[in-house]
């Protein structure tokens, strides 16, 4: 077990490098070079332009640069004062010490620490959609299979492939036209509010001085985004149940239980769902991994000021250091939920062999 | 010997001349039948085949009803539902919103269909390469694919599409390089288990070359895999472009998509609540037609159902 659990975090190192790789590739072909942006004055000489781009090293080749990005340059002398000789030890600590280098629009500061201060809204959400999405799910997943071929199994599966096919996005803007405009105004028809919506349409929290209450006190603010959310992650969720709940019903100590006259509830829940709930914990990964993606867009309808919202305004405002962060600190998230999923999977599931 | 052989087929052919045996249906044959008896999946058809049509003829329905998509009038914006002239409404800049959404149909079923089959060339090419092959390539391929799976698919899309400008080609592009990955690992599980087979054994025996083995006695076997993949890979895309193009990663304005045709509803939406609701009907309509039509497939494809 130990074993299996030390091998799999040694094989998700090379995915990470990978990441670093693509992502890093992918910003090389941003439109408008760093000397450029940094120098942008029309009166500056070739020459000039030639030393700064030197001394940026963006003319060196890519693996060169990219492994400046990765590791730092304070083990290598660079050329610090334009001169064009080597005089100074590099100030660089590279990402893998978690030195992204510096936001353009947040006058300087560390990208990782702009992250970890949204990071807590979108954990927040998503544990809260996780909640009520995996928990809806499966009771409803488990309720059809065992109604297999009733009304309620008929609508689910319908209902599953209608929430497969709802854009989220459509989905928070029909919530917010519903909720923040229509029904408000048919209350107000029967004197009931003022006209005003009754859930806050966006936002975190009230907007106050020194950061959001604790959650219970503003639970109000996640009910719309989570519900939207969760949407999606229901249907999912329930077909995969159903189908594994299924299966684990017509297996042979289902049977045994079932002659043995235990009740049925007893068979359903303590017998089939314990087995059937199994393959689950491989598809928690790729769940998460959804949601996180799924953040930016989520996070930008209902203005939750969380990492989606982050990497939303860094693209506009082409924000490279903060892009790239962002981007690699959701993929290393991703790898580790993967990782958990798998680990999950070996410990509940006995007959995983290693 | 051989005499003796060819009266015992003749016998068997006369013997099922005379009764009523049918030839047993082949995979194919069995398929097609159940699809015509499958009510939902034929109607999901119906609706993508009309809204598709539509989408194809939408100059000529404009020229019709005597509208533009990109005629603005800004005395006439906010125009309500079934006004005169123009029969969904105006959006913020008085261009009429039926043909916007005809047009807007044209490329975001363009995209989507076009990507699905460049990604399902792909993803079946390199899946049957690294299955039939093995070794380090597969290695090196699976790495890649993990890789890339580990990236959150969102944040690389937008991150792509913010550096490179946007034509709907390089969109469709774009979605064929990030895609391919889901494809390729059915293809490549499938071949896996497909090149042990005997039939295969037997045309190596024969002398065909790898390329014969792979593109005419494997691919055949996955293909009723690939027809489902193809319909959900349409409605993934169009869902994908959708939202890429809502927050204005994608394409842009003045095209006019049902993604980004919400773009900014944020901000009209008290004014003219029925820009957004329209354009999210649609997509949501296009994609659950795709999903039916992959499920119906799947159904009328799978060898283990019996009839």
């Amino acid at each position: 077990m130990q074993q299996y659990i030390v091998r799999r975090i040694l094989q998700s190192i090379p995915t990470l490098l990978g990441i670093t790789l693509i992502v890093y590739f992918i910003m090389l072909l941003a439109p408008g070079d760093p000397v450029s942006l940094l120098a942008f004055d029309p009166t500056i000489r070739q020459d000039e332009r030639e030393r700064l781009a030197m001394q940026l090293g963006v003319n060196d080749p890519f693996f060169v640069q990219y492994l400046r990005w990765l590791i730092g340059d304070d083990w290598m002398m660079v050329d610090s004062n334009f001169d064009g000789e080597l005089d100074a030890w590099g100030d660089n600590y590279g990402i893998l010490r978690g030195d992204f280098g510096r936001s353009f629009k947040f006058r300087g500061s560390n990208p990782l620490t702009l992250i970890s201060e949204r990071l807590g809204a979108t954990i927040e959400l998503n544990i809260a959609v996780l909640l009520v999405g995996l928990t809806s799910g499966i009771v409803i997943g488990v309720l059809a299979a065992v109604m297999r071929g009733k009304a309620f199994d008929r609508f689910t599966r319908i209902f599953a492939v209608i929430g497969d096919s709802v854009p989220s996005f459509w989905l928070g803007l029909m919530a917010i036209v519903f909720f923040g405009l229509m029904l408000p105004r048919v209350l107000e028809g029967y004197a009931i509010g003022d006209g005003r919506p009754l859930l806050p349409m966006g936002g975190r929290c009230p907007p106050v001085r020194g950061g959001c209450p604790p959650v219970y006190m503003r639970l109000q603010y996640l009910i719309l985004p989570t519900l939207v959310s969760a949407f999606g992650v229901v249907a999912v969720w329930s077909r995969f149940m159903r189908a594994s709940m299924l299966e684990t019903i017509n297996s042979d100590y289902i049977r045994t239980a079932r002659a043995k006259g235990l009740a049925k509830r007893d068979i359903w829940f303590r017998h089939g769902l314990r087995n059937a709930i199994l393959p689950f914990t491989v598809f928690l990964g790729p769940t998460f991994l959804g949601l996180i993606g799924g953040s930016v867009i989520i996070e930008r309808i209902f203005t939750w000021p969380g990492v989606g919202l982050l990497l939303f305004d860094a693209l506009l405002s082409r924000d490279h250091p903060v892009i790239m962060a962002s981007v690699v600190i959701g993929s290393v998230l991703t790898v580790v939920g993967y990782l958990v999923s798998d680990i999950l999977y070996a410990i509940f599931d006995p007959r995983v062999r290693f | 010997m051989k005499t003796k052989r060819f009266s015992a087929l003749a016998h068997v052919a006369e013997r099922e001349a005379k009764s009523d045996y049918r030839p047993s249906l082949t995979l194919w044959q069995r398929g097609m039948w159940r699809l015509r008896h499958d009510r939902t999946t034929l109607a999901a058809m119906f609706t993508v085949a009309l809204l598709a049509s539509l989408s194809l003829l939408a100059p000529t329905i404009s020229d019709a009803l005597n509208v533009d998509p990109n005629t603005q009038d800004l005395r006439n914006n906010y125009a309500p539902l079934l006004s005169e002239g123009h029969l969904l409404g105006t959006d913020e800049l008085g261009r009429d919103h039926l043909s916007r959404l005809l047009y807007g149909g044209r490329i975001s079923l363009g995209i989507a269909i076009s990507a699905a089959i460049l990604t399902l060339g792909i993803g079946v090419a390199v899946g049957v390469y690294a299955g039939y092959y093995g070794g380090i390539i597969d290695d090196a391929i699976i790495w890649f694919i993990t890789t890339l799976n580990s990236i959150p698919y969102l944040f690389l899309l937008i991150l792509i599409t913010s550096v490179l400008s946007l034509a709907p080609l390089t969109l469709v592009l774009i979605f064929a390089v990030l895609g391919w990955t889901g494809v390729t690992r059915l293809v490549r599980a499938e071949t896996f288990s497909i090149k042990e087979r005997d039939y295969v054994i037997a045309a190596r025996a024969t002398g065909a070359s790898d390329w014969r083995i792979m593109f005419v006695h494997i691919v055949p076997n996955v293909f009723s895999l690939l027809i489902v993949g193809l319909s959900q890979g349409m409605g993934g895309l169009i869902l994908t472009e959708s939202a890429l193009s809502f927050i204005g990663f994608g394409i842009r304005a003045p095209i006019p998509t049902w993604g980004n045709m919400l773009n900014g509803g944020l901000d009209y939406m008290r004014r003219a609540p029925h820009l957004l609701i329209l354009p999210g009907l649609l997509i949501s309509v296009t994609v659950f037609c795709f999903y039916l039509i992959g499920d119906g497939l799947r159904d009328a494809f799978d060898p283990k159902i019996a009839d």
